[in-house]
């Protein structure tokens, strides 16, 4: 079974090559900004500077879009559910307590339009252009100055590195199972929600079983290699933020600014 | 067992729960993001009643979960996601021990009133995940709609952890392979 964890597509593209944790934060303000913003303007500008970003990461257009796909019925829902609750001085259509209006349709689509900026945003900083370890020593990272407060970022380091790890393989082993228990009769794809469920149990239980089995040899080995947490631990791949992290960060800063001075009329 | 074995049990523990839940997540991907959340993995929000190491574990597998999956709604997703689960984790632990202790005590088995157990993950997640999903969709959030998707959400997990986590907790309970890890 071929099985492959997040959508990272490979490149050496700046965007690729920029410290984890200056995307996370970058992230994070991508969506802080946009959800700052409401007029026209603006928002076609962040989609320039979205465009802009897809083409200098080499991410095809295509596989940025189809991250969009699992959001597509929710943002016509938000645009449905905007069109019929939007209050405005003329309906297009009234029944009951619905009543459809222009203003309505124009605050639906922005809405639509600002959900899918925001996937499309999320996912070029994040998992297209960031492995999963990379993002997970990123945390880390970012996480280290509360260590000093007693919060154990390395250990949720670790946590997640192993979860990382082991993602391929318990997916490997759900395949065999459900293939070993096809063999034996069990049916996944027909019957109601209770059988179906049932089934998924048949599937979980002998999952878990060996999850933990898996999980007790790595302890064994982790002690057998003398592992004693965060302390004195040095690494293969050391973070440390370059030119590029603080060019990328000034650029990203000024266009945000700019956003924000176009909404706010502040010039 | 020495505290430091203990403590890196628990740690690899957790870490394989993460995964677990990421797996599952990742691998049902069609059916577990949506309006109405129908996450499997869900189910896995009971495994703190019996482990520790259960409430840390389905956590981070939410956290990223909802990190790596493409159709996540940004930071405010994945952190309230999160946070919705590790409280439903934290309140479980501490009904499944308080349930494990009185049926103890009252000598009957605590299969009986196992069906609350569900319950804070349920509510958790329709007060957090079902409040601020209307504000990441909506401009003007209507009582109706803060309502409606409350409601969806809390559907959606009752479904799962009745329906799936409720039997996988009793075969997991009567295997006893969390008390042998304790």
């Amino acid at each position: 079974m071929t099985f492959t964890l997040g959508n990272y597509y490979p490149g050496a593209s700046l965007l690729h090559k920029l410290d984890p944790r200056t995307k996370i934060l970058a992230s994070l303000l991508l969506m802080v900004v946009l959800f700052m913003i409401n007029q026209p303007l603006p928002l076609v500008i962040f989609g320039l500077f979205l465009a802009f970003m897809i083409a200098m990461s080499g991410v095809p257009f295509r596989l940025v879009l189809k991250s969009v796909r699992p959001v597509v019925f929710l943002a016509v829902f938000a645009w449905a559910l905007n069109v019929f609750t939007t209050p405005d001085d003329h309906y297009w259509f009234s029944w009951s307590f619905l009543h459809a209006s222009p203003q309505g349709f124009w605050v639906g689509l922005r809405m639509a339009v600002r959900l899918f900026f925001l996937v499309m945003a999320t996912q070029l900083c994040l998992t297209l252009t960031t492995t999963p370890l990379e993002m997970a020593d990123g945390i880390e990272r970012l996480l280290r100055p509360l260590a000093r407060l007693g919060f154990p970022s390395h250990e949720l380091a670790m946590m997640m590195s192993i979860a990382l790890r082991f993602v391929p393989t318990l997916a490997d082993e759900t395949d065999k199972i459900m293939k070993a228990q096809s063999s034996r009769g069990a049916d996944y794809d027909t019957g109601g929600a209770i059988a179906r469920a049932r089934g998924l149990v048949s599937v979980l239980i002998p999952l878990f079983v060996s999850a933990l089995k898996r999980a007790d040899e790595l302890a064994t080995a982790m002690e057998a290699r003398c592992y004693r947490g965060g302390e004195g631990r040095t690494r293969l791949h050391v973070l440390r933020f370059s030119n590029k992290d603080i060019g990328a960060s000034l650029a990203l800063l000024l266009v945000l600014a700019l956003l924000l001075v176009l909404e706010y009329g502040l010039l | 067992m020495n505290k430091h074995q203990d403590w890196l049990r628990t740690l690899t523990l957790s870490g394989v729960i993460a995964g677990l839940y990421l797996a599952v997540s990742l691998l049902l991907a069609p059916i577990s993001f949506s309006s109405v959340q129908f996450r499997v993995a869900e189910a896995f929000t009971l495994i703190p009643a019996l482990s520790p190491a259960g409430v840390i574990g389905v956590s981070l597998g939410c956290f990223l979960a909802n990190l790596l999956n493409p159709g996540n709604l940004g930071p405010v997703d994945i952190a309230g996601g999160t946070l919705a689960t590790l409280l439903a984790g934290l309140l479980t632990r501490r009904l499944g021990r308080k349930l494990l202790q009185d049926s103890k005590a009252a000598g009957h088995p605590w299969q009986k009133r196992r069906l609350l157990l569900p319950l804070p993950t349920i509510i958790c997640n329709m007060l957090i995940v079902g409040s601020y999903l209307p504000f990441l969709l909506l401009e003007q959030v209507s009582p109706g709609a803060l309502a409606l998707s409350v409601l969806t959400v809390g559907l959606g997990e009752a479904g799962v952890l009745y329906l799936i986590g409720l039997p996988l907790l009793d075969a997991l309970q009567k295997s006893r392979i969390f008390e042998r890890r304790a």
